[in-house]
């Protein structure tokens, strides 16, 4: 087990520093020099040299690497170019925000999911496994932001229950921040457990045919612990891999559901970085994304193992 | 002598073909699927013919609900919808197609010589195909139109990128377990070239996975074209797309929501008959994941 959590690890420092790499070779594609774009108007070449100079840039361009690595490493993020503010304190206060829509919005697509997967696969091939089935195709095919678009249509527009857009924070009100969080979480939630659903159904209807599910049954088990306790447990596990995934695609989401609801995270900063051509704080915002996806990958990995010990020994043979 | 050897490859190709299409049709979604991408196709294909209206003709009925007019009612600009979803079904269409064949093309040959040749070569591709897929494609997506500027061509070029290692990956594992099977050392043992064996016997097995997976990709290329255009980083104005359309009439939808309603509809049922065809032709290509 420890030694193949050290080889995850161990994994994880090429993966990083190819991630690293292109984020930062990204600024070096973008057309233009990032310099007379930091300074607009006021370009002169002096002013132009010393820049260049203060940031390396005159450096080749290995070293400028290694020195944008260190300053990322100590927080060092740079200021905006046009509010002129520390980056990565912005980006930091914008992070919970974001983190706390993506667990919500996992946790609701995994309520939705587990049930509908267990119905669906309990009775194969009966009105409520194709309900279950055509919703799910459904979901899996509706943007994020159009979903998004429904929902503010019924709830609040037409029935006016919940706040369309905005945000509260917790300390301010714990109810206010729910109701402005539910449709967006929701949103983000259904297309995940739409996907959940196929593959808890999948994998179930894989496991109830085993001969440790008909034993459990044999020896009179009562058919809702057969259920929930033998076949769930091992059906689970496929879909803690696909976790990884989804929260991948779920970051990916946050992005045009907070554009949508007006949500101040993570992923609105960065569409308002992109609109405004403010290219440092792009770069600060996909770096913070895709390091957390990795992150959020290796720790997937991690339980997966825990989960299934078959895992960990066919890597630790390798 | 050629002529004879050529035969069997050809009929062999047809039987492919026809027991796909025999297997297809016995599902009534695949084929409802199959029927409305081909119904998306005409419509793209015939735009400037089936829509009542240019779709950048501005008038004064602004904002209209549906009528016979307009069914589908009018925008900000008194722009027919109708005719400017018709017109956005091409560039649906042509991102969702065209990124998926251009992924194809580049991940044959790379997951080919992976699965194929192995060694130092599988290494440096897959560790490279690792490191692109380290980030959510959504965000690869962004940064790649960030980097190139928003056009047409350049989400095309975008999601064929952000695909080439899915692709990669599943060629290298169908040539992986192609190459082990007895035929493969039979057709070696004739002392065949490398790119014979390659071209004729091992690819042509692995066609099913790739298929089935970029039928289904295609969709959700669809679904990400939608989302740049509705970020602004797609295909620029005045060419009418369904996700810059539905974003520009969100903030009057108070005012007239069948406006936003509508080319959200287009993309859901784009998408849906995608991914319809794409589980009937899994079905009908691989028995083994049929559930």
């Amino acid at each position: 087990m420890q030694e193949y959590i050290l080889h995850r690890l161990l994994l994880l420092i090429p993966t990083v520093l190819g991630v690293t790499l292109i984020v930062f070779l990204m600024m070096h594609f973008i057309p233009g020099d990032p310099v007379s774009l930091l300074l607009g108007d006021y370009y002169t070449q002096e002013v132009a040299d010393a820049i260049h100079q203060e940031y390396g840039l005159d450096r080749p361009l290995h070293i400028q690497y290694l020195l944008w690595l260190k300053r990322m490493v100590t927080g060092d993020w740079g200021n905006s170019i046009i509010a002129k503010r520390p980056i990565f304190d912005d980006l930091i206060r914008r992070l919970p925000i974001t983190v706390e829509l993506v667990i919500l919005a996992m946790s609701v697509a995994l309520l939705i999911a587990i049930p509908a997967g267990i119905l669906a696969a309990l009775r194969p091939y009966s009105w409520h496994d194709y309900g279950a089935m055509t919703t799910a195709l459904i979901g899996v095919s509706i943007p994020e932001f159009f979903m998004g678009v429904l929902l503010i249509l019924g709830f609040a527009l037409a029935w006016n229950i919940l706040p369309a857009v905005g945000y509260v924070a917790p300390t301010q009100s714990v109810v206010g921040n729910l109701s402005h969080m539910i449709l967006p979480a929701v949103t983000l939630a259904l297309p995940r457990a739409a996907l959940l659903t196929r593959l808890i159904r999948a994998s179930m209807l894989e496991v109830v045919r085993l001969e440790y599910v008909t034993t459990a049954r044999a020896k009179g088990v009562r058919e809702r612990s057969v259920v929930l306790k033998h076949a769930l447990k091992n059906a689970l596990i496929p879909t803690v891999t696909v976790l990884g995934i989804q929260i991948g695609f779920l970051m990916g989401g946050a992005i045009v559901v907070e554009t949508v609801f007006s949500v101040p995270g993570v992923g609105s900063f960065g569409v308002a970085a992109i609109s405004l051509r403010d290219y440092p704080q792009v770069q600060a915002f996909v770096l913070l994304v895709s390091l957390s996806f990795v992150l959020s990958n290796l720790t997937v990995d991690i339980l997966y193992a825990f989960l299934d010990p078959r895992i960990r020994y066919d890597k630790e043979i390798d | 002598m050629e002529r004879r050897a050529l035969r069997p490859t050809r009929a062999k190709a047809q039987s492919l073909l026809a027991l796909t299409w025999q297997q297809l049709c016995r599902s009534k979604t695949g084929i409802a699927g199959l029927i409305i991408v081909l119904l998306l196709l005409l419509v793209a294909a015939l735009a400037e013919m089936l829509a009542p209206y240019s779709p950048t003709l501005t008038t004064r009925e602004s904002l209209a609900f549906p009528s016979w007019e307009h069914p589908m009612g009018t925008d900000l600009l008194g722009r027919d919808v109708l005719s400017r979803i018709i017109h956005g079904s091409r560039v649906s269409v042509y991102v969702g197609v065209v990124s998926i064949l251009l992924a194809i093309f580049a991940g044959i040959p790379l997951g080919t010589v992976a699965g194929f040749y192995g060694g130092w070569a599988d290494n440096l591709i897959m560790r490279i195909m690792d490191v692109v897929m380290a980030f959510p494609i959504f965000l690869l997506a962004i940064v790649i139109m960030v980097i190139l500027e928003p056009s047409t061509m350049n989400v095309v070029l975008a999601l064929a990128i952000v695909r080439i290692p899915i692709m990669a990956r599943i060629v290298r594992g169908s040539v992986l377990s192609v190459k082990e099977h007895e035929y493969i050392e039979a057709v070696k043992a004739l002392a065949q070239t490398q790119v014979r064996v390659l071209g004729r016997h091992v690819l042509p097995n692995c066609l099913a996975p790739i298929i089935v997976t970029s039928t289904l990709n295609i969709g959700n290329a669809i679904i990400i074209e939608a989302s740049l255009s509705f970020l602004g980083l797609g295909t620029q104005p005045p060419t009418p797309t369904w996700g810059w359309d539905l974003k520009q009439n969100l903030t009057l939808i108070e005012l007239n929501p069948w406006i936003t309603i509508f080319p959200g509809l287009a993309i859901l049922f784009t998408v849906l008959a995608f991914n319809l065809l794409g589980d009937g032709l899994r079905d009908a290509l691989d028995p083994r994941l049929k559930t």
